[in-house]
Parts: C-alpha cells; sequence; structure tokens
C-alpha cells in the first residue's frame, strides 16, 4: 500500500498529466505545475475523497506546494508521513 | 475611414467530415449525414441528428484541458486551431493585444452538464465536477480559445439562439471594420446532441421528427411543401477574419470579403417566427447598401432554411422582396446535409459562401427534391460552376424575431 506521500503524488500528477516521477516535493503548485484555481479545487476535492477527511473551506489558498499537501494530509489522518520527517 | 474584412483561414468540424477541405469535398458532394442519433439513449426512433463521429480531442488539445472542458469547448478549440493553421497564421510574430475572438453559442456545455447534474441527484453535491462551473457557460470557448492562443483584443460570445454563429461573425466585421482588431478568430460552436439539450430542442417544437416515410437524411427538406422541421447537427466552424492590409502584407491567401452586414429584430418572442415577414427583408436589404452592392449583383444566397412551412414561406417572400419575383438567385443550404448547427450554423454558411466563391462553385442542397417545392426559387440541386459567382449573401433567423445578413464577394 502507498504511503500518504506517494498516493499525494499520484494524485497531484494525474490531475495536471504528468507521471509522479515528474514532481518533487519542493515544486509549487502555481509556479511548477501550472495549477489554476479550478484545479486546486479539484485536488482538495480528490484529498478528501481519497484520504476520507475533510478539510476547510478555503483551503486551497494555503497551499502552495506538493509538500505543503503531504503536511496537511498526514495531519488531518493523524499520521506522520516520510516526506514530512525528510524535507522539514 | 472602414477597413476591409477579408476571411483568410476556415476550420470546420462537422457531421461527415473534419477539416476545410474534407468537408469542402463532403459538401459539394451532395451527401447526407443525418442519422438517427447515438450519442445517448433516446426514448425515440424518430430522434434524428448530425453527430461529430471519431473526434479525438487528444489530437487538438492536451489531454489536462480536455477533461475540463465541455464538448462544445473542445470543438470550438480543434476548430479554430484549424483556421490558425489553415490562415498560416504566426500569431508569434502578430499583435495579440489586436487579435479578439468571437464565438456564437446557444446552448452551453450540456454534455458536461448533463452529466454532473445527474451526479448531483444521485449521489450528492460532494460528486459534481469542480470544473462544471467553468465548463458549461457558452463564454467557455472563447475563454479558452483566448486561453490557449494568449489573445488579448476585443472579443465576445454571441448568445442569438440560431443567428448566433452569424451574428459573431458580423461582430468580428465590425471590430475590424472600426479598427478595435487587426484579426479575430470568428465563429460558432454547438454540441446539442445530449440527453437535456436535445430534448429542449424537441419542445421548442421545431424539430422534424422521423416519419415511416422519410429516412433521416430525407427528413429536414426546407422549402419542400411537406417541410416538417429542422434536424439538429453539431459541430465548429471558425475563420479567420482579417484587415485587408494586414492579410496582405503578409502573403495571406484571401477566400472572400465581407462587404456588409445588418441585424434587425422582429421582437416577437416567445414565438419562433413573426406573424408576417418584416424583419429578414428589412437586414438582407439593409445588408446589400452596407456592402454597396445591389440585389442583381449577388450570384448566390445560403438560406436560413429553418425547414418549417411557415419558416420557409417567410424567407421565400423575403428573397422575393429583396430579389423580385421570379428571379434566378441561386439558392443553397448545407443544412439537410449536416443538421442545423444552431449556435455554429450562421459560421458554417459563411465557410460555404466564402469557399463556394474562392472555387468559383455553388455545393448543392442534400436530398432536394425541387419537384416537392412549389415555391418559385432557383434551389441548387447539382453543384453549379461558374466564373461569374462572385458574390454571395447568407441568411440567419433566430426565435423571437432576430434576423442577421451578411454580404461578400470574391
Amino acid at each position: 500500500m502507498k504511503n500518504i506521500h506517494d498516493q499525494v503524488v499520484s494524485l497531484v500528477a494525474g490531475i495536471v498529466d504528468v507521471s509522479p516521477e515528474e514532481i518533487r516535493d519542493d515544486h509549487l503548485l502555481s509556479e511548477h505545475l501550472d495549477v489554476d484555481s479550478t484545479e486546486m479545487v479539484d485536488i482538495v476535492v480528490s484529498l478528501e475523497k481519497t484520504f476520507s477527511i475533510n478539510l476547510e473551506h478555503g483551503v486551497e489558498g494555503k497551499l502552495r506546494s506538493v509538500v505543503d499537501i503531504v503536511n496537511l494530509v498526514s495531519q488531518k489522518t493523524g499520521k506522520l508521513s516520510e516526506s514530512l520527517l525528510t524535507t522539514h | 475611414m472602414n477597413k476591409s474584412v477579408v476571411i483568410t483561414g476556415i476550420g470546420m468540424i462537422i457531421p461527415g467530415a473534419e477539416g476545410k477541405d474534407d468537408a469542402w469535398k463532403f459538401l459539394r458532394s451532395g451527401k447526407g449525414a443525418l442519422k438517427k442519433l447515438t450519442r445517448f439513449k433516446s426514448n425515440s426512433n424518430g430522434w434524428f441528428a448530425g453527430e461529430v463521429d471519431n473526434f479525438n480531442p487528444d489530437e487538438h488539445i492536451s489531454k489536462r484541458l480536455s477533461r475540463k472542458i465541455d464538448r462544445f469547448s473542445q470543438l470550438a478549440l480543434a476548430s479554430a486551431g484549424l483556421a490558425i493553421e489553415d490562415a498560416s497564421l504566426d500569431l508569434a510574430s502578430t499583435d495579440r493585444n489586436r487579435v479578439g475572438v468571437f464565438v456564437g453559442n446557444c446552448f452551453g456545455g450540456w454534455e458536461f452538464t448533463d452529466r454532473e447534474l445527474r451526479n448531483l441527484h444521485t449521489q450528492g453535491v460532494r460528486e459534481v465536477s469542480p470544473f462544471q462551473a467553468t465548463a458549461w457557460f457558452p463564454a467557455a470557448p472563447q475563454g479558452q480559445i483566448t486561453i490557449v492562443h494568449d489573445l488579448h483584443g476585443f472579443s465576445k460570445t454571441i448568445v442569438a439562439d440560431r443567428a448566433s454563429g452569424l451574428a459573431s461573425i458580423a461582430g468580428a466585421f465590425d471590430a475590424i471594420k472600426t479598427g478595435r482588431c487587426d484579426v479575430v478568430i470568428a465563429g460558432g460552436t454547438e454540441a446539442q446532441i445530449t440527453p437535456f439539450a436535445y430534448t429542449a430542442c424537441v419542445t421548442e417544437g421545431l424539430l422534424a421528427m422521423g416519419t415511416p416515410q422519410h429516412s433521416a437524411g430525407a427528413s429536414y427538406r426546407p422549402f419542400d411543401r411537406s417541410a416538417n422541421g429542422l434536424i439538429p447537427g453539431e459541430g465548429a466552424v471558425f475563420l479567420v477574419i482579417e484587415e485587408k492590409s494586414h492579410a496582405q502584407r503578409r502573403n495571406a491567401r484571401i477566400y472572400a470579403e465581407i462587404r456588409g452586414t445588418s441585424t434587425t429584430n422582429d421582437a416577437c418572442f416567445p414565438n419562433i417566427l413573426p406573424v408576417e415577414e418584416r424583419g429578414l427583408s428589412r437586414a438582407m436589404c439593409n445588408a446589400l447598401k452596407d456592402s454597396n452592392l445591389l440585389a442583381d449583383e449577388i450570384d448566390f444566397l445560403v438560406a436560413d432554411a429553418i425547414g418549417t412551412r411557415q419558416g420557409d414561406l417567410q424567407e421565400v417572400q423575403a428573397i422575393q422582396k429583396v430579389f423580385g419575383s421570379g428571379n434566378t438567385l441561386r439558392v443553397t443550404t448545407p443544412k439537410p446535409s449536416v443538421g442545423h448547427l444552431y449556435g455554429a450554423a450562421g459560421a458554417l454558411d459563411v465557410a460555404v459562401a466564402a469557399l463556394a466563391l474562392h472555387e468559383k462553385s455553388v455545393p448543392p442542397i442534400s436530398n432536394i427534391n425541387r419537384r416537392q417545392c412549389d415555391c418559385d426559387l432557383n434551389l441548387v440541386e447539382e453543384l453549379e460552376y461558374g466564373e461569374s459567382i462572385e458574390a454571395a449573401m447568407v441568411n440567419a433567423r433566430g426565435t423571437g424575431g432576430i434576423n442577421v445578413s451578411m454580404v461578400l464577394s470574391g
């Protein structure tokens, strides 16, 4: 079973239509991956479904990078991810 | 001083053909693409349509974008791209602040919306795609074309019922004539073969329902004494419309010049047609005046050809008022071949007029049976060639009384 980091990377890769290998943890969603506002909502909705979590309204404005997403999901699910440990 | 306006590129994705060359070949042949609709499971064997089969959006746009937009935007982006390519227009060396986008459309994005409304009602609000917000509205194709091609010029979306496509080209003509733009990517798009949108067409009461006597191809019979309505078709047609000296400076091929246009309104909403013909002939006269051409200089008309008895008779009356009874004006229409493309219909008709002027040949009306037509019109039965084919008129009408007419010359 994939860990949170890998699941987040796969999810983001699917939305921006690139392979997971092309996504780096420090990639900025807007600047590096050209994520627009509707895709940001798609990411949030997909996170909620994939991880069975509820994210507060407006959270999309606080997520700037891939690692921000991994950290948020880790916090919401109560599980630490490898990425959280290695990038901070 | 008003500028001259020319057509330098044509992109067509219509039932039966994709791309200008194939579409023109198809329309010249007089063949038809109407059939029992297959894009969704209908309740009736008599629901016919012109469908764009084998359209693969991945050949034209990225998968990432494709999944976020409706079919009518996919068709529009693909068709606009084909038009730009056909015009050999190098946008990198063009002032993008002076390149606009005009789009005609009636329905918006109902393939996407049908699906998402179904999700809403069967699974709940959380299952509705976030892209629904930007996929459905009629201005979506305009937005997508401007974003994809990075265009910043004066742009509009025109929603004027079945006259939307011609009104869009007319808007582009005005934008260039008055100096607001050098180039406009203008046309129309429609993808109304969905459960809700097609049913809306049925409810309006304009559709020719299939009968045991008539196949799909023979059911849309404009100007026929037994005409009983139109058949919807989907598709997108876009043109590159350009200020003449701008086109000449880059040695662009010029298909035709748009000479004049006019819009009138009979203000008869919610009725489909006015009680008696008035506004269409006025639009035709005004368009002639705007073009500085006389009625007897027009060689052929691409008719509105709505395909209802009252609608056809009113157009015949308008033609006779403007061109005189017993006139020899050739009258043609691609609609019985591909269906009525609603918001894209006028753009297709202008493309047909421009290609006919450029190729000096007027395509026939598919499935026409002149013996069944009791109107005094010179309906084109077979492809007609003629070096003297130099000027054309295009008509379009919409429910509620809108009339648009346009004059072009070779």
